[in-house]
């Protein structure tokens, strides 16, 4: 039984400690690839699938825990560290920045491995969002320009002839613009667009009629990697062309 | 920095230390109640206003750590900072795991307690707002007859009031009604706001499954 829809990463330079640990990982089922720095692992072709990473935290050509802060600009698999230099600052720093755990050498085997277990699993209900919320947005990059003015009036709340006054068109244009957002998003219902534009954080404008509750639903908790204001302002302007105003 | 109105619980069995704590504290700006153990800390009322907790690992009774699971299991969302002298790394991960904020070994610096502190309170006050939010939307939705709720419930499926109304066996007229009173009661100004309000109801902020549980439409 080998579950080798699964990889697990580990960079630790000591070349003892990556073959046996990489004897342990295959023995369990997993893939196991293996390497002395961390520039071979961030060079390293890897698979789409669920994964973790385990680093030792003093690297020959980084630190660990600045390998970390660097890794969380962007995505990456769960982290596990291990170390022979384990001390309290460095485990806050690491377990604050996300780390699944922080365990010091000589690691027990059933401890790696609930360590391993714990990290995948959260792998994969990380990927999981991921995907959905890249559905969410291949979809909204798919509206004109247009059509994502039209969307945060209508999930705001505005009436139709609200929305259509607002962008100085007519409401039959409104709403012609309207019905195509709901097919391009794949909305079944104006309910389902509503929620829809809550996972891209598409920005609320409270409307005359929705007073403060829409205002502080729109509380953004967090930068959603894929959320509209993210793409918005990074890049304007790059809607699909627009047939007519 | 500390906040005005900020609370901070300092719970550690050496009282010269946690007088030293205090006036810190004080000196900062920051409101201070001291306990000399977990078990007098837990007896007392919790304070109403943002707060924060500073915690000491080693304590004659019940510990630091157990503190913090109990805390957990009553479901008190205190930010917890610890600090401590004697500590280990299987320790310090066991806390950050357990949700504190931070841990500091003695001796510290003043200025990296009052940034965790301020911290903190800042993040127990955003959890406040949050909960109040949702203990006023509750109080709305309380005041919803059955088949207000009914009616609510389908309304954010997205179902039409026709939909709606051979569902429930109604007239399409009594379901309007029904639907007007839902949006005054829960004071929605459309239709965008009572869906978000269900979900909020609902707690959904789930991230799966959206896209699957929405195109089966």
């Amino acid at each position: 039984m080998s579950k080798h829809d699964e990889i697990v990463y580990l960079v630790d330079d000591d070349a003892r400690l990556r073959r046996a640990l990489a004897e342990l990982l295959e023995a369990s089922g997993w893939r196991a690839e293996t390497f002395a720095i961390a520039a071979d692992y961030l060079a390293y072709a890897k698979p789409d699938l669920p994964a973790c990473l385990i680093l030792d935290v003093q690297l020959p050509d980084i630190n660990g825990l600045e390998f970390q802060k660097q890794l969380s600009l962007g995505v990456h698999p769960p982290i596990v560290f291990i170390t022979g230099h384990g001390d309290i600052p460095s485990s806050v720093s690491a377990m604050r920045l996300g780390a699944v755990d922080f365990l010091t050498k000589p690691v027990g085997q059933a401890a790696l491995i609930t360590a391993i277990r714990t990290a995948i699993r959260r792998d994969r209900v990380q990927r999981s969002a991921r995907a959905e919320q890249a559905e969410l947005m291949r979809r909204w990059v798919a509206l004109t320009l247009r059509e994502r003015e039209v969307l945060p009036l209508v999930v705001s709340g505005f009436l139709n002839k609200q929305a259509a006054a607002e962008l100085g068109i007519s409401e039959i244009t409104l709403e012609i613009h309207r019905r195509n957002i709901m097919r391009k998003m794949q909305a079944a219902s104006f309910a389902d667009l509503v929620r829809i534009s809550a996972r891209l954080e598409v920005p609320i404008t409270p409307s005359r009629r929705s007073g403060a509750w829409a205002a502080s639903t729109n509380r953004v908790t967090g930068e959603q990697a894929g959320s509209v204001t993210q793409v918005l302002n990074n890049e304007a302007g790059t809607g699909v062309e627009d047939g007519e105003d | 920095m500390t906040k005005r109105n900020g609370i901070v619980l300092v719970v550690d069995d050496n009282e010269s230390f946690r007088a030293g704590l205090s006036s810190l504290l004080l000196s900062a700006g920051a409101a201070v109640a001291t306990f000399s153990s977990a078990a007098e800390f837990l007896e007392a009322p919790l304070p109403s206003g943002p707060c924060c907790l500073l915690l000491d690992i080693c304590m004659p009774g019940m510990g630091g750590l157990d503190l913090q699971s109990e805390l957990a299991s009553r479901g008190l969302d205190i930010p917890i900072i610890f600090l401590t002298g004697h500590a280990d790394v299987p320790t310090t991960v066991r806390a950050m795991k357990g949700g504190a904020v931070e841990f500091l070994t003695k001796p510290f610096q003043p200025e990296d307690l009052l940034h965790a502190v301020g911290h903190a309170i800042e993040r127990c006050r955003l959890a406040m707002l949050e909960k109040s939010e949702s203990v006023e939307l509750r109080a709305r939705y309380a005041t919803l007859t059955a088949q207000e709720r009914e009616v609510m419930s389908l309304v954010t499926r997205g179902l039409l009031n026709k939909q709606i109304a051979v569902q429930l066996r109604r007239s399409e007229i009594t379901v309007k009604v029904h639907r007007s009173r839902v949006m005054g009661k829960m004071q929605a100004g459309s239709l965008a706001d009572l869906v978000r309000m269900g979900d909020r109801l609902k707690g959904a902020e789930t991230a799966t499954g959206y896209t699957k549980e929405y195109t089966k439409g």
